[in-house]
């Protein structure tokens, strides 16, 4: 009822229909293997080149409640691929790096001077979160030691879901 | 409750088309064309005659207070002839209250490549381009909009076209399974010509993609391809690495429908592939399925100039509705088996047609030419041999030709354009 009042008020004030912005948010956690993309995000517009399908419109986007910027699906030899890429905030990388340590616990990890890798591996996804750091020791990037940098940007988000 | 509702509605809806009189005055999203564009200015000009408003002028800048575009305020209307450029002020979320508006007016789209900052939006139809370009200036994105970003609204109102050319998309029939033929060749060193039903749709070539859909019209199709030495540097036969191989794929699933498996080409003597395909679409052309057999009409070259004198005589009269007729069927049947719903595909191709009777005075015709019969003479094609091509139409600094496959249906005596 309260629904139905406000369409007729909108659509009394301004003679269109008003979209539901919040009905089309989509959650990229809950996709799955199984999930037909398409019928999934259905209404909002995507592009498609070469089997790749892309959103771009980040206010239908999250990740764990991080607004995502990007996110793209394609399929590979070893499942159906998700890139996602959210806006370079640190406190979404802090949030999205949590919220993966709490569900699915310690990863594998490659530190390098740059560069903070984790991997994470179950039996249905795989998921690799990577970050570029900044600091002063960029230009010796090729060292293997770790030292403690600042985010800078995402590198990759991406999941693979596999076939059961 | 439901009287309270209905109530509640009346109330904010008085209330704001009365508190809103002064404030939202002129609303550029009812406008629809130029005419209307200008209508309003003169209202405008009546309403506010201490302002400067020219009805007349084709360029100026509008700040008058009580424009908006459904009911976001505009603070600013650039009006020219070929555009309008709306500017909304960078108040109370204007660019998020626009984008909303222009969403609500014409569906979600995606959002547009820009080279800069701005996040860029178009929205394409029959009567009218919008592009809308938001300029964040306390905002992040469009999940964060800022109370300061505002944006631009360009409109562009297009011409209305009656003429059946630039509406066939409205008779263009969908259907389930929309097969597309394509002919993938992949080859080295030599040239092929390809036969598709009996006719030559092209020869001594080396480009490597054909659409066949538009020489189908029956469910199996024959296809030849005779494969010839390059002749690169003198050379008459084929080079010891020469091969050919092609695949027919259905591109509306991907799939192989038939291949010529890879061939190693030696010699000097072309080497012929000649095979059958399953050419299964939903709606077959009636095209030239019903042509007479035009190998012994002794009056054909005069046929033939004829339908091109007939061509260029529309052209140069601007006679919109012979133009439409002589081009009608070929141009349906190919938006047809492209399944082409896409309004722009006809309007760009009918203004195609008025660009060349706009830009030209005069035309020349072939009067020296070979004429090539294919599919048991049912469809010619015909060489110019004395000029570049059949028809040439030329105007200042501008000149451009046509030609095109020909048929006769049974029972007329006049040639017509069919592909």
């Amino acid at each position: 009822m309260k629904r139905l009042t406000m369409l007729l008020l909108f659509t009394s004030l301004f003679g269109y229909a008003q979209i539901d912005y919040k009905g089309l948010v989509k959650n990229l956690e809950d996709i799955t293997y199984e999930t037909d993309i398409k019928a999934h995000f259905k209404g909002i517009p995507f592009n498609e080149e070469y089997s790749e399908i892309e959103f771009n419109d980040e206010r239908f986007l999250r990740f764990y409640g991080v607004i995502v910027n990007k996110v793209t699906f394609s399929d590979s030899w070893n499942g159906k691929v998700i890139n996602i890429k959210p806006f370079n905030e640190n406190a979404d990388y802090e949030k999205i790096k949590a919220k993966l340590f709490e569900l699915y616990g310690e990863p594998e990890t490659s530190e390098r001077t740059t560069r903070i890798r984790y991997e994470w591996e179950t039996d249905n996804k795989q998921i690799l979160l990577s970050i570029n750091l900044q600091g002063e020791e960029e230009e010796e990037e090729e060292k293997e030691e770790t030292v403690q940098g600042v985010f800078k940007d995402f590198d990759s988000l991406t999941i693979v879901l596999k076939q059961e | 409750m439901k009287n309270l509702i209905i109530l509640l509605i009346l109330t904010i809806n008085f209330t704001f088309t009365s508190c809103g009189s002064d404030t939202l005055k002129y609303d550029f999203s009812k406008i629809k064309s130029l005419a209307e564009t200008k209508a309003l200015i003169a209202k405008m000009q009546l309403e506010n005659k201490d302002e400067k408003v020219d009805s007349t002028s084709n360029f100026q800048e509008i700040t008058l207070k009580g424009m908006h575009y459904a009911g976001v305020p505009v603070k600013s209307a650039l009006i020219t002839d070929n555009y309008t450029l709306l500017t909304t002020d960078t108040l109370n979320f204007s660019a998020k209250n626009l984008l909303e508006s222009l969403e609500a007016e014409k569906g979600l789209t995606n959002i547009a490549d820009s080279y800069s900052d701005d996040i860029d939006f178009f929205w394409k139809d029959e009567t009218e381009n919008k592009k809308l370009e938001i300029k964040l200036v306390n905002g992040k994105h469009l999940a964060a909009f800022g109370d300061k970003d505002y944006a631009e609204l360009t409109i562009n109102y297009k011409p209305t076209y009656t003429i059946p050319l630039a509406n066939l998309h409205k008779k263009i029939k969908t259907f389930e399974n929309q097969p597309k033929y394509i002919l993938n060749i992949r080859a080295y060193d030599c040239l092929y010509d390809i036969i598709l039903n009996d006719i030559i749709i092209t020869e001594s070539t080396n480009i490597t993609e054909f659409n066949l859909n538009n020489y189908i019209t029956g469910p199996n199709s024959s296809i030849k391809i005779i494969a010839k030495p390059s002749k690169s540097e003198g050379s008459k036969t084929f080079h010891e690495q020469s091969y050919f191989s092609a695949t027919i794929i259905n591109k509306s699933n991907n799939e192989p429908v038939q291949e010529i498996v890879k061939t190693a080409l030696n010699g000097s003597n072309s080497i012929v592939f000649d095979t059958e395909f399953n050419s299964i679409l939903p709606y077959y052309p009636i095209a030239w399925t019903d042509g007479a057999d035009l190998r012994n009409d002794k009056n054909l070259k005069k046929k033939v100039i004829a339908l091109y004198d007939k061509l260029g005589k529309a052209i140069l009269a601007k006679d919109k509705q012979a133009i439409n007729d002589i081009f009608y069927q070929k141009d349906f049947e190919m938006q047809q088996l492209d399944f082409d719903t896409n309004f722009e595909t006809a309007r760009n191709e009918w203004e195609a047609y008025l660009a060349i009777q706009t830009s030209s005075y005069k035309y020349t015709l072939a009067n020296d030419f070979e004429i090539e019969f294919n599919d048991g003479g049912k469809l010619i094609y015909t060489y110019a041999k004395d000029k570049s091509d059949m028809i040439i139409f030329t105007g200042k600094g501008y000149d451009d030709t046509l030609n095109h496959y020909l048929y006769q249906p049974k029972g007329s005596n006049e040639l017509k354009i069919i592909r």
